[in-house]
């Protein structure tokens, strides 16, 4: 008997749109998560109130972001550190980066840390020739 | 195209839920100017309307245990911000250029250190320092 061969018309053929969704939504999903988790904005402190603050300036690629939190612990990369750590890593920075006065300090400090904290920070900056300090401030309506 | 929405959307709303919870940061700049730090043989630099100090220290406050600060110009205390406020927009209407130097005691919170800094930027003075003590190194 002789049987009817059917030629195989069509292959396995695989939609794979839903993996590239997935996949996608995967690398998407690891870049947010780990920007936040590295933002140096992440150590809660209450930081002082200010009328004439302004909206943050576009980042530099040389800002120096030091966080005081109200324990009085320093933060320099979201990691705990010490005050003359982080002197040092400036001092390194300023002799690196050649010119000083592109290298930006903000300072993120609880609106309840004594001034004698930051101010020895404030004068190796000047001493350094970091010329741009600022305060990070919470917004505050004019009066 | 029903995919792409579905990716869309889920990154929408990623996104909405993670900006929820963020409190927007305001930047207050201060420009340090070059040559700032104390020197024991201090340059002599004619001022022709003088300075303004604004000294900023601690007191004992009305409750047992709390402390105030006590801004202090030219011999006048003021614990009041909108009082200072006014003080100092009336001083920089007249002269803007007048430099004011803050003298602040260790004690005092940045909190307030940077409510009377941001006072003197709101008079639109022109050139406003930090005073330091100086030491032997």
């Amino acid at each position: 008997m002789k049987l009817p061969t059917r030629g195989r018309q069509m292959g396995l053929s695989f939609d794979i749109t839903p993996l590239i969704d997935v996949v996608f939504q995967l690398i998407i999903f690891f870049l947010a998560a780990t920007y936040i988790i590295r933002s140096d904005a992440s150590e809660k402190v209450q930081l002082p109130k200010a009328t004439q603050a302004q909206d943050f300036p576009p980042t530099s690629p040389r800002r120096w972001v030091v966080t005081i939190n109200a324990e009085r612990v320093w933060f320099s990369a979201n990691q705990p550190t010490h005050r003359a750590v982080i002197e040092q890593q400036l001092v390194e920075a300023a002799r690196t980066a050649g010119e000083a006065a592109e290298i930006e300090v903000r300072m993120r400090a609880d609106a309840s840390v004594p001034f004698s904290e930051v101010e020895p920070l404030m004068i190796t900056c000047a001493k350094l020739g970091i010329r741009k300090i600022g305060f990070a401030v919470l917004h505050e309506a004019k009066p | 195209m029903t995919s792409m929405i579905d990716v869309i959307f889920l990154l929408l709303i990623f996104f909405v839920c993670a900006s929820a919870g963020q409190v927007q940061e305001g930047h207050l700049p201060t420009e340090l100017a070059p040559g700032s730090v104390e020197s024991v043989n201090p340059i002599v630099v004619e001022r022709p309307f003088g300075e303004v100090w604004l000294k900023l220290h601690q007191r004992a406050g009305a409750e047992p245990g709390s402390k105030q600060t006590i801004v202090e110009l030219n011999d006048r205390e003021y614990s009041e911000d909108a009082t200072l406020r006014q003080t100092l927009a009336v001083l920089a209407e007249t002269t803007p250029e007048i430099p004011v130097i803050l003298d602040i005691d260790g004690p005092v919170p940045l909190g307030d250190v940077v409510r009377v800094y941001d006072a003197c930027q709101a008079a639109h003075f022109q050139q406003i320092s930090f005073a330091t003590k100086l030491t032997a190194n």
